[in-house]
């Protein structure tokens, strides 16, 4: 077979002009299918503001922020938001501003922690499950099944109050019950492509299955993987929002969300009937605007990667 | 009609066939139901040759083409190849058996991973099998991607969602050409393809199969498509083979009665033609409970006692013809 | 509505489209799937529409019965059935016709039938709607013509679900429901892509025998020449959009005058040619119909293409009784290949 080059770097075939008219097909099939679609600027936006959140609360010991765990008692209790105290302060003297920063911290650390383990914990086995098929994979899916039809909440409740209430435990606790969910979604994704003839192709051609696994099923499969993912982050915090609504989070002084939420209900209506809304509204709106991140995020992502298969 | 005739290749200069099958058989167990696939089939194929193996829905001819490539797993039966016994390989036997048997696919679309750029599944092969450096890798898939009409500068880095049917399954081609194999499976290749693109895969199929002396068996249910690309035919039914010629000879004259009845319901483009005998009636037996005997029996015009109680064998009835049949046309 | 006698043109045509387009809006601008198409059908005849994928003659038939999108689709042009406008119709009007005037064979069985429900029920149905026949005797009816489809043991396969019958049952299981109430028009539509080719010819057999049986026209959409060959009495060729030629069978095969009729007859491998026959390729691939170039549609792909084709779009002209078609340069006895019957 001749690799003839003629200058051009091309390679010039004996039955090369045979084939001129389909390179002016596929140019105009290419062109009829742009490859780039937009993600929007709303998209960019909504990832600004995960990462912002993210950075401050990784480099939240670099800023000038006063202790969120001890009160300085030179400042107003419960005082609004004013000078030295963006945020207001809240019963026990401490900056609001600063605890809603470091709070980001176990909101982040829970969400894309507890995601992540259920991700490794359920969605590896999926893959190999619904690649392999065959009985592990009827009773791997059977047991799935059994443990969504246990209502979770109830379990990480009871669970985390049996056990404890460490940042890392609820973690791992509400990873491990995320688990079934996860593994559902992708091996019912996995599923999809697994069936197809270009999986069969890669065994006919001799690739092991690991290799198919990590090659072939793998990227097919991350779009969903990491929009479902952005939706679990979301639905564990609100998680954590609720335990910590209960008592069943981190315990204080160390902020949360959760708890500077549970806290400041509590302490609404202050001692002289005014209203210290800046003790709810603040933690509330970065809990709301931080989901309302990751929501916009996966569902554009999913969008931006629903490929159109191709006409015969 | 049409201008060249290509000069049928001098095949079988080896003593040896390449491709050996003995009673194969295939079963699927679904619950408690078992499938009867394939139940018997003996073949060879010798290199350099493309035996067309065709039949309509159901009667195993795909997956027979699965076992021989190895993605199916043979109940009982030898598969012979080259030196090798495919049934009694381990699996790392197995895989490298890959590079030398390989297979194409039906669907053109499904055949390709939509997230990889085609020059990269082109390559693949070169790269599970560490064959040759990244560059002379990326080389080599240039080469079959242009082999086969794909100009790899302007399209290689495009993705599957980017070409037509027609243009995928070139890339399945060079895909499964990039490693020289020996023995090339071709399962419906053509089936879900236009009238035009059809030709322009088949005549890209005749010259590769000149240019890398590969040994083709084709599997289709179109008869005149298998009778263009084949030199010998097989003809099965219900998991059995019914008849096996030379392509020119089994379609002048067939012996087994369930070809005659293909033969004469295929449609040609021709108003004047008129057809030899009534299409067949009734429907396929079910391959779960088979007739007894010769399986075509329920629906040949020409059953009698015997065809139920023996099943008949595969023999000569003239050099390179075989027919399994008590009763063959013309005795 | 007027009897007709069939078959001549003393009596109006049984079905007449003429003009027809249809465009779909899509983001990227209008996709013009049918461009100006005419025909005629008489009663009792039948008619094959001939064309690759993209070629429009799926949507032609879909215009024809009034079955596509109103919101998305642009359909101008005029179908007359028995002198009665049915283009742009609405649906109640139309719903007078389909199943008891024009009825239709789809394609794909499986997903035409539903799934869950029986098919007796399925019959039976068109009967109870459109006839008013009460039940008894719908099911009656119902298993008489499951009969006439050569469905064996009708009495237990009208309690079947779709998923229980073979591919060819199916297929047959549409055409009862199809000829439920006695159509004069029947559209098959593809029918028989994707059966066997034994279970093909029983299909294409069964369809011939009920349409002599009752006086029905019909049309055959079809990409297969070799089907509408032996079984149509005229011929319309079609290629992105556009009716290239029309003619009647016999005068189609024997002196066909489009190019691209002759390179798909030349394209295709015959059983009557030898084997490793070398085909000829019709290079490329049909145009983007969302960019539709200038000209004739099929002159980047003609071998007999020159300048005018390019640049002027021939129209379809009657050349000879009954035959048109839209070239600046057709074949002639000449440079004809000899394209049947080797």
């Amino acid at each position: 077979m001749s690799s003839v080059t003629a200058g051009t770097g091309r390679l010039v075939h004996p039955t090369n002009e045979a084939f001129a008219d389909i390179r002016g097909e596929i140019e105009a099939e290419a062109a009829a299918h742009p490859t780039k679609k937009r993600l929007g600027v709303f998209f960019w936006i909504c990832v600004s503001f995960i990462v912002l959140v993210a950075a401050l609360a990784t480099f939240a010991n670099l800023l000038p922020l006063p202790n969120p765990d001890l009160g300085n008692y030179n400042s107003v209790q419960n005082g609004g938001p004013g000078w030295g105290h963006l945020l207001g302060t809240d019963d026990l003297y401490r900056d609001i501003l600063s605890r809603l920063i470091y709070g980001a911290r176990v909101s982040l650390v829970v969400g894309f922690g507890g995601a992540l383990l259920g991700l490794i914990l359920g969605g590896i086995p999926a893959m190999i499950s619904a690649y392999r098929r065959g009985r592990v994979d009827t009773a791997l899916n059977t047991g799935s099944y059994v443990l969504l039809a246990f209502p979770a909440i109830v379990a990480v409740i009871a669970i985390v109050s049996f056990w404890g209430h460490s940042m890392f435990k609820i973690t791992l606790i509400i990873g491990v019950f995320g688990a079934p969910l996860i593994f559902r979604i992708v091996r019912a994704s996995t599923l999809s492509y697994a069936t197809r003839d270009f999986v069969l192709a890669a065994k006919a051609l001799g690739a092991s299955d690991t290799r198919i696994l990590v090659r072939e099923l793998l990227p097919n499969i991350m779009p969903t993987i990491v929009s479902f993912g952005l939706i679990v982050v979301a639905t564990i915090i609100v998680l954590e929002g609720s335990l910590a609504f209960l008592g069943l989070s981190v315990q204080p002084p160390t902020p949360s969300w959760g708890n500077m939420l549970n806290e400041g209900s509590s302490l609404l209506t202050g001692a002289k009937g005014q209203t210290n809304f800046w003790l709810v509204i603040f933690p509330a709106s970065a809990m709301f605007l931080l989901l309302f991140c990751l929501n916009v995020v996966a569902d554009k992502l999913r969008t931006y990667f629903d490929v159109t298969e191709i006409k015969l | 009609m049409t201008d060249t005739i290509t000069e049928p290749k001098v095949v079988g200069t080896e003593p040896e066939p390449l491709l050996s099958v003995e009673d194969l058989h295939v079963l699927f167990h679904k619950g408690n139901t078992t499938v009867q696939a394939v139940a018997g089939i003996t073949f060879t194929m010798r290199r350099g040759e493309t035996l067309g193996l065709v039949g309509e829905s159901g009667c195993g001819k795909s997956t027979t083409g699965r076992a021989v490539v190895q993605v199916e797993k043979a109940t009982s039966g030898k598969i012979h190849f080259g030196d090798l016994e495919l049934t009694s390989l381990n699996r790392s036997e197995l895989r490298t058996l890959r590079t030398q048997v390989q297979m194409i696919f039906q669907d053109p679309i499904s055949s390709l991973n939509p997230r990889r750029k085609v020059v990269d599944i082109v390559a693949e092969p070169l790269v599970i099998w560490k064959i040759g450096t990244k560059e002379e890798r990326r080389q080599t898939a240039n080469a079959m991607l242009d082999r086969v009409g794909i100009d790899p500068y302007l399209h290689g880095q495009r993705h599957p969602r980017e070409f037509s049917g027609g243009q995928c399954q070139r890339i399945s081609i060079a895909r499964a050409l990039a490693m020289k194999p020996k023995l090339l499976v071709c399962d419906e290749i053509v089936s879900a393809l236009d009238v035009s693109v059809q030709a322009q895969i088949l005549n890209l199929l005749e010259d590769l199969k000149q240019e890398y002396n590969l040994t083709v068996l084709f599997i289709a249910h179109d008869l005149a498509v298998v009778k263009n690309v084949s030199d010998r035919v097989a003809v099965m039914y219900l998991g059995r083979l019914c008849e096996i010629a030379p392509a020119d000879l089994l379609y002048e004259s067939p012996a087994h009665h369930y070809t005659a009845a293909l033969l004469s319901a295929a449609v040609e483009p021709d108003p004047e033609a008129s057809r030899t005998s009534v299409p067949l009636g009734g429907e396929p037996p079910s391959p779960i409970n088979p007739p007894s005997g010769c399986r075509f029996r329920t629906r040949c015009p020409r059953a009698e006692a015997r065809c139920a109680e023996e099943v008949p064998e595969l023999r000569d009835i003239a050099p390179g013809h075989q027919v399994a049949c008590h009763f063959p046309i013309g005795t | 509505m007027s009897t007709t006698v069939a078959g001549d043109g003393a009596a109006p045509p049984l079905l007449e489209v003429e003009g027809l387009n249809v465009s779909f809006a899509t983001s990227r601008g209008p996709l013009h799937a049918v461009q100006d198409v005419s025909l005629s059908l008489a009663q009792g005849k039948t008619l094959g529409i001939v064309g690759e994928s993209g070629s429009g003659k799926t949507v032609l038939s879909r215009a024809i019965m009034g079955l596509l999108p109103r919101a998305s689709s642009t359909q101008t042009g005029s179908v007359r059935y028995h002198g009665q406008e049915i283009l742009n119709a609405p649906n109640d009007e139309l719903r007078k016709l389909w199943s008891t005037h024009i009825a239709m064979v789809f394609q794909d069985p499986m997903t035409s039938l539903n799934p869950v429900q029986r098919i007796g029920h399925q019959i039976s149905e068109p009967l109870k709607v459109h006839l008013k026949l009460p039940r008894g005797e719908a099911k009656e009816t119902a298993l008489s013509l499951l009969m006439q489809v050569g469905i064996p043991s009708p009495v237990e396969r009208y309690e079947n679900y779709p998923a229980q019958l073979s591919g060819g049952m199916r297929q047959r299981v549409m055409i009862a429901i199809a000829l439920a109430c006695a159509p004069r028009l029947l559209l098959a539509d593809e029918p028989t892509t994707g059966l066997d080719v034994t279970v093909q010819a029983q299909i294409l057999d069964l369809l011939g025998k009920l349409q002599h049986d009752r006086d029905m026209a019909m049309i055959l959409v079809t990409h297969d020449l070799g089907v509408v060959a032996t079984r149509t009495d005229e011929i319309i060729v079609m290629y992105a959009g556009n009716v290239v030629e029309r003619a009647p069978t016999k005068v189609l095969f024997k002196s066909m005058a489009m190019p691209y009729t002759e390179a798909l007859l030349n394209s295709m491998p015959r059983i009557a040619n030898p084997s490793h026959t070398r085909l000829s390729a019709i290079e490329g691939r049909p145009p983007d119909l969302l960019h539709a170039p200038a000209g004739c549609p099929f002159a980047p792909r003609c071998p007999y293409a020159q300048e005018k084709c390019t640049l002027e779009k021939p129209p379809l002209v009657e050349q000879a009784p009954g035959h048109s078609y839209a070239c600046w340069y057709p074949l002639t006895a000449e440079n004809r290949a000899a394209a049947v019957g080797v």
